[in-house]
Parts: C-alpha cells; sequence; structure tokens
C-alpha cells in the first residue's frame, strides 16, 4: 500500500515528505494537498525511479 | 520510494496554532481566538497589539498573540522582551511549537481525508506521521480516500 511519511524537523517550519509504493507522478499530484496546507515555500523534490517508472537517475526540482 | 520532499512551512491555519499551543501546555481558559483582530494587553496597560489568536497573561507579564495578515493569511507573533528576558515563551519554546503546529495541521489534513495514520518520535527525536494511502481509481482521475 502507498504511504506517506512526514518527519517534522524541531526548527518549527521545516518539514520533509517521503512517499513509496506510488508509480509515476501520483506521488505528487496525490500528496500536494499537503504540501499547500502547510503553506510549503522553498519546496525542493528529489524524484526517484518509481517516479519515472522505470528511468534510472534521481533528479532535483526546485519549486519557490 | 517515490519521491522525497523537503519544504518550509508557513503558519496560516487558527485551528491547528490552537490545538499546538494546547500541546505545548497552555491551558485551554487561556486561549481566545477571534475571526477579527481584537487588542491584546501588553506588559503596560499603554502597550497594546492587534491579534487573532491570543494567550492571556498568566499573572504577570503580557498576553501575548498571533495577527493574521489579511493579504497573505499569514499569522504574526507578538511576543515582548519580557518574555524573551524571563524565557517564559524562548526561542526554543516558539520552534517546539511550530513543529507541533506542523504535525497538528497535517494530522487535519488527513483527517479531512479519512486517512489512518500514526504519529510517532523518531530516533533523532523529530515527530513524525506515516499514513497509508487507499487509491480510487475514478474514469478520469486517481483520488486519495479512507480506508473501506
Amino acid at each position: 500500500m502507498p504511504e506517506i511519511l512526514l518527519t517534522f524537523e524541531r526548527d518549527g517550519k521545516t518539514v520533509h515528505k517521503e512517499t513509496s509504493g506510488f508509480k509515476g507522478k501520483d506521488c505528487e499530484s496525490l500528496t500536494e494537498f499537503l504540501d499547500q496546507a502547510l503553506g510549503a515555500t522553498d519546496l525542493e523534490r528529489i524524484h526517484t525511479r518509481e517516479y519515472y517508472e522505470g528511468g534510472d537517475t534521481n533528479e532535483r526540482q526546485r519549486v519557490r | 520510494m517515490s519521491h522525497l520532499a523537503r519544504m518550509h512551512t508557513a503558519v496560516k491555519d487558527s485551528e491547528a496554532l490552537i490545538r499546538a499551543l494546547k500541546r505545548v501546555g497552555i491551558p485551554e481558559q487561556r486561549i481566545e481566538y477571534h475571526e477579527k483582530a481584537i487588542l491584546a494587553r501588553g506588559y503596560h496597560q499603554e502597550e497594546t497589539f492587534n491579534a487573532n489568536v491570543i494567550v492571556r497573561k498568566d499573572g504577570f507579564g503580557s498576553d501575548i498573540g498571533w495577527e493574521r495578515n489579511p493579504k497573505t493569511g499569514e499569522f504574526t507573533a507578538h511576543l515582548d522582551e519580557f518574555h524573551y528576558r524571563n524565557q517564559h515563551y524562548s526561542q526554543e519554546w516558539q520552534r517546539n511549537l511550530y513543529t507541533f503546529y506542523n504535525v497538528e495541521k497535517c494530522k487535519m489534513e488527513l483527517d479531512n481525508k479519512g486517512m489512518e495514520y500514526e504519529e510517532g518520535t523518531d530516533n533523532q527525536n523529530r515527530p513524525y506521521i506515516r499514513a497509508r494511502v487507499v487509491l480510487e481509481d475514478n474514469s478520469r482521475s486517481r483520488t486519495v480516500g479512507a480506508r473501506r
């Protein structure tokens, strides 16, 4: 079953979100409600193999 | 793993802020919420400030409060020097408060979607939430739903 792991830094402003078990872009589109709820800024994403469904590289994306 | 994201957050939800205040030990009866900001009491009677969320003073000092910026929706804290000096609401206290704000805000969103989750603390003493996702296949789109 797909999972979302949210880890909250003790600095009061940084949240890490890890998703697993999703295929393709579902991991972003189905969990972005949390980004929006937290008023996310300075968002940095690292896409992994599952995101590309067979791709072989990770990619960093920064959204401000 | 599908993706990792690291984000910085903003305090925009009064209910999550009030939940966080309770988690850091503020008694419910000292917390007020006003949709329209009202005057709170500073250390001296003449020093007042506007706030939507107010924690009334506990015997001495002043109220503390958070005022919503009508343009951004973001809350700004009002804490005076007295509190910093006396460590009533230190920077560490504030960091702890906003950490729990983030936790409570996420729990509210997960509850709204009927999602199951567990809350805990990791080996670095960081709070975490692990949520299980049930995917619902609709004809045109996929959504997140509650476990049936």
